[in-house]
């Protein structure tokens, strides 16, 4: 087996590339300076904290206030465990190496943690987090697919939010197969549209 | 027993009138809207455990977000509103809420 999140008794093996540790950490470590100066017209700021009332700007502006603490420090929390599990990450054995790895000439690039089911459900969110993080600053024409990236920095940030989308279908594959499930049956439906 | 309910009862009735006419509570609508980036699978299982919702509603309602531009995911009492808000923007959600009609 050499699936990205795999159930273990009472909770899940997390088995990650040495490349998507780095890259994980990197985003985080962006992402968290990016928090720490918080300013309000940074694209992700803006973004992670939106508009919570419509039609009373005043209601507004103290719901975002009151809200505002409380999803900076969640999100500093994720990161900071998000971390922390990472540091934990063991090389694979050759049975759990992952079959793209496998075939590599230098050495055992796949890396394992064991994760609770609460840890797995956290490294979800903070790969959601580092998702919005990452489209925030694309063109929305290349976020839409209606342009290709012309940039070299826009194309890498294009194939970065592909493969944590791709990350976070296979956390969801095994934390939420319905949900998996519930998506595929909309290709489906669109296709007959 | 009589007297003591015939002072107490004008005082209920003095609340409930001053309670409709500084806040008619009709009610929160709490939106989604929807958003290039996160997946339908996702907002599937934000909606399932956010709400619990059972999975043909959760998708129901991601449908609608990703077709229609926005849905109505629940319709609630101000503070319950705000925790759902709340809840749904920790998650990543477009999620704003307004009175409503």
């Amino acid at each position: 087996m050499t699936e990205l999140l795999e159930p273990t008794d009472g909770g899940y093996l997390l088995r990650l590339h040495t490349a998507e540790i780095d890259l994980l950490e990197a985003l985080g470590s962006g992402l968290e300076s990016t928090l720490d100066a918080a300013q309000p017209e940074h694209p992700v700021i803006a973004r992670l904290f939106p508009a919570a009332v419509d039609g009373d700007d005043e209601a507004d502006r103290e719901l975002r206030r009151l809200m505002r603490d409380d999803l900076l420090e969640q999100r500093r929390a994720g990161l900071r465990n998000l971390t922390d599990l990472l540091a934990r990450a063991r090389p694979a054995g050759d049975d759990d190496r992952r079959a793209d790895d496998l075939t590599a000439d230098d050495g055992n690039h796949t890396r394992v943690v064991t994760l609770t089911d609460d840890e797995a459900h956290l490294v979800l969110g903070v790969i959601n987090d580092l998702r919005i993080a990452v489209a925030a600053q694309l063109p929305a024409a290349v976020l839409a697919r209606d342009e290709r990236p012309e940039d070299r920095a826009v194309a890498y940030r294009l194939d970065v939010l592909d493969h944590l989308a791709w990350m976070q279908h296979h956390l969801l594959a095994a934390l939420d197969p319905d949900a998996v499930r519930a998506e595929s049956d909309t290709d489906t439906d669109e296709d007959e549209t | 027993m009589v007297e003591r309910g015939a002072t107490i009862a004008p005082e209920r009735e003095r609340v409930r009138a001053l309670e409709h006419d500084v806040d008619p509570d009709r009610g929160w609508d709490v939106i989604v809207w929807d958003d290039p980036v996160n997946l339908m699978s996702y907002v599937v299982f934000v909606f399932r455990r956010v709400f619990g919702y059972p999975t043909a509603v959760a998708r129901r309602l991601m449908l609608q977000v990703h077709r229609e531009g926005r849905a109505l995911v629940a319709t609630e009492p101000r503070e319950r509103a705000e925790m759902y808000v709340r809840q749904l923007q920790g998650y990543g959600l477009q999620t704003t809420m307004q009175r409503s009609t």
